[in-house]
């Protein structure tokens, strides 16, 4: 509820709606709004009253361009087409000797382009398999370097606090980084130093909000990267607590790993 | 009762489907439904009708190429395809061959000192006006709608240029779409006790 009003209060969400965030502020806010439907509605209503004005206030292009856009895809369509396999090409029949003598000269040409143009099939066909890996792993490194920059900005933004949990007597020398955000309701930690959860436990992460404790995720098995975490107003303290796998609704106590105030 | 809201696609449902399948009648339905909204849009962000409508050509050909990305559940088709087509011309206008072109100059006409050592600025801050509800609201909310969504000006120039704190631009454009969601709900609203009387009439 918090995380909600809060980004509601925000103004993330019309900035958001007029293109006015960064690609780090985009990928953040678009989690949000896959995990609050009505925050997507409240989107949708903007983005609603935007199309409107967008509608108002439209010029007709003159006719020729609606021409221009179809051609150029029809040409597009067409190299596409040429690039599809079609078939090779069947060498003719004959009966006298000469026939058949142009007849096995054509048969071995026709063979001849036949096995040449299989192999420039497969040239083109592995070109294309090619180009299209080449676009998939290009689309995940992007994808990839898209989240690792949004992860560092958010790192690096001078709102964002850094609270160093530190490891009790079970574990005194583990220790979990948390980066928290409240202007836009963001948390993620990063686990330096923890004992592995042996099999059929978890580790949990709790806020301690005027003494009750909220749940804000569980983390990751031997996972180094940054793991995002539900936000929690308010919170005194972030813990970390051992528990068993599955769903658990409060912390036990004795099993505190780590801990950090905020 | 839709078509005094905003423009509806019929057989929107088909259209998706065909974009989907790089079937390029959905581009000739939505270029016929969204083509208009488009180049309003973009023409005042690049002031210039050819560049304007190569940047139109540019955004239908990336919406028939990137079809199958389009998901319905992140938000309206219409939206994706104005993003498209806002970031090609953002992208456009950001490039050198922009750099001192009619858009930087077209903001320093807005903005002149009184003579005090005080800076105003114009009324009609763009070249071809604004239409509809945005004219519902207050100038000031108005001409961060105009300038920062229809010219493409970034928060950090509207700053620079006009002398208003970045904090200050943030909230009028997050008050500016409220006031704007409003007038849309009132319009709505009126529309339907029209069509009620009209219908009580008859």
């Amino acid at each position: 509820m918090d995380e909600k009003n809060r980004i509601l209060n925000s103004g993330l969400l019309e900035q958001y709606v007029l293109g006015l965030l960064s690609p780090k502020d985009v990928y953040l806010i678009e989690k949000h709004l896959e995990n609050h439907p009505d925050l997507r509605q409240h989107v949708d209503a903007l983005q609603q009253t935007m199309q409107r004005v967008l509608e108002e206030n439209a010029i007709a292009p003159p006719p020729t361009l609606k021409d221009s856009i179809l051609s150029e895809i029809d040409g597009l369509e067409q190299v596409k087409a040429i690039q599809e396999a079609s078939t090779p090409p069947t060498p003719p029949r004959s009966t006298s000797w000469l026939s058949g003598l142009v007849l096995s000269l054509a048969l071995l040409l026709a063979f001849g382009m036949y096995h040449f143009y299989q192999a420039n099939q497969a040239t083109a066909s592995k070109l294309e398999a090619l180009s299209a890996e080449h676009k998939s792993l290009q689309k995940n490194c992007n994808a990839a370097q898209a989240q690792l920059q949004a992860q560092y900005q958010f790192v690096r933004d001078p709102d964002t606090k850094h609270i160093p949990l530190r490891g009790t007597d079970l574990a005194p020398k583990a220790l979990v980084i948390a980066y928290m955000n409240e202007n836009n309701a963001n948390v993620s930690i990063d686990v330096v130093d923890l004992p592995a959860a042996p099999q059929g436990k978890r580790y949990h992460l709790w806020a301690d909000v005027d003494g009750k404790m909220l749940h804000m995720g569980d983390l990751e098995d031997a996972s180094k990267d940054l793991q995002n975490m539900k936000f929690i107003a308010r919170a005194t303290s972030l813990n970390i607590t051992l528990e068993d796998a599955g769903e658990v609704e409060e912390p036990t106590v004795s099993q505190l790993y780590v801990n950090g105030i905020v | 009762m839709k078509s005094f809201i905003i423009h509806s696609l019929e057989n929107e449902k088909q259209i998706i489907q065909w974009l989907q399948a790089q079937d390029k009648r959905a581009i000739s339905h939505l270029y016929d439904a969204y083509g208009g909204a488009l180049y309003g849009l973009i023409l005042r962000m690049v002031q210039s009708e050819e560049v304007a409508q190569d940047l139109v050509q540019d955004t239908f050909v990336k919406v028939w190429k990137n079809g199958h990305r389009y998901d319905s559940s992140k938000g309206r088709l219409f939206t994706w395809i104005i993003n498209i087509g806002r970031n090609t011309a953002i992208n456009a206008i950001q490039s050198k061959a922009y750099k001192n072109s009619l858009k930087n100059q077209a903001i320093e006409n807005l903005v002149h000192s009184n003579g005090n050592g005080s800076v105003i600025h114009e009324l009609n801050v763009n070249k071809i006006g604004l239409q509809g509800l945005v004219n519902q609201l207050e100038e000031k909310y108005r001409i961060i709608i105009d300038l920062l969504y229809f010219q493409g000006y970034t928060q950090r120039e509207v700053e620079q240029q006009l002398g208003i704190p970045l904090g200050t631009i943030k909230s009028r454009a997050r008050i500016a779409l409220r006031e704007l969601r409003k007038a849309f709900d009132h319009n709505a609203g009126v529309w339907l006790m029209i069509a009620y009387f009209f219908d009580k009439i008859w």
